[in-house]
């Protein structure tokens, strides 16, 4: 079975984009619908990355990414973030938070792929 | 909104919706056209300090499916994704301009010649566009703050440009 990754993004169209392509290259993909429910994810399974899309519901990816990077048991999890924002401020708050890669929508399928082998495999 | 808030919008509205549609192998041509009714629109709000608004995109349901990534979602998510890509866009291209506005998670309305029909106050632009025999509608209402007017752009306050990789 290939690595496990948690796509998280409040679009169905862009979680399902996201599956195939991570399918695609041997990757095993769960999927949550915001960053609420991708806590309660990466607090109850294990996965060996996230990509993860900043602007949803309830909880953003921001949010999601200091909430999850506060608690020490998951301070390995790759984090890459998949999103239409590329504002300088927001990028440096998230990196300081503990994300490890940025892809600005729209994507292409080898730049996640890339991305994500690449920080799983660290 | 001011003449000049108003060019400059305008301008980066419409580079953002035509490279949105570039993106998913769509060319989109300007038309000036009245308002055909759409089956579908996406609205999202955005808001700053010194402005506040919303996008609406209307499109047809023949091509919100050509653009679609994924074989089997459902469409109005993705005519919300699209919205919510082209407002990004906007965003990002804003931030030259030291506008830095929030943008909100879109809604989606569905019918039968839903039209995105302006208000028909200041400060709001409609563009027109056709993809084959489909017609693309956005509107884009801002209220800027009275006086308030947008500085020269300066490349170097910009955002990370889409399609970018950074991997730290």
């Amino acid at each position: 079975m290939g690595k496990k990754v948690l796509v998280v993004d409040d679009s169905a169209t862009v979680r399902q984009q996201v599956r195939m392509v991570l399918e695609q290259a041997g990757f095993t993909v769960a999927e949550a619908v915001d960053g609420q429910d991708a806590v309660a994810k990466v607090n109850g399974e294990t996965y060996d990355g996230v990509v993860c899309d900043v602007n949803m519901p309830r909880m953003n990816g921001v949010e999601f990414v200091e909430k999850v990077k506060a608690d020490a048991k998951h301070s390995t999890l790759p984090i890459l973030m998949l999103t239409t924002e590329g504002a300088p401020d927001l990028i440096r708050r998230a990196k300081a938070a503990g994300v490890k890669g940025w892809i600005v929508k729209p994507f292409k399928a080898d730049q996640v792929v890339a991305a994500i082998t690449k920080l799983t495999a660290a | 909104m001011s003449e000049n808030n108003n060019e400059i919008l305008g301008k980066v509205v419409a580079e953002c919706v035509e490279k949105v549609f570039d993106a998913y192998d769509t060319a989109l041509e300007s038309v000036d056209i009245a308002d055909p009714g759409h089956e579908v629109v996406a609205v999202i709000g955005y808001a700053a300090d010194e402005v506040r608004g919303g996008l609406a995109l209307g499109i047809t349901n023949d091509l919100a499916k050509r653009t679609m990534p994924t074989p089997d979602t459902p469409l109005y998510d993705w005519a919300g994704e699209l919205a919510n890509q082209i407002l990004g866009r906007v965003r990002n291209k804003m931030l030259s301009y030291k506008l830095d506005i929030q943008i909100s998670t879109p809604v989606v309305l569905h019918g039968l010649g839903v039209q995105v029909a302006p208000p028909g106050h200041e400060g709001v632009k409609v563009a027109s566009y056709k993809s084959g025999t489909d017609v693309v509608q956005v509107l884009l209402e801002a209220r800027f703050e009275q006086g308030f007017e947008l500085p020269e752009k300066n490349e170097e306050e910009g955002a990370v440009d889409e399609g970018e990789m950074l991997l730290f």
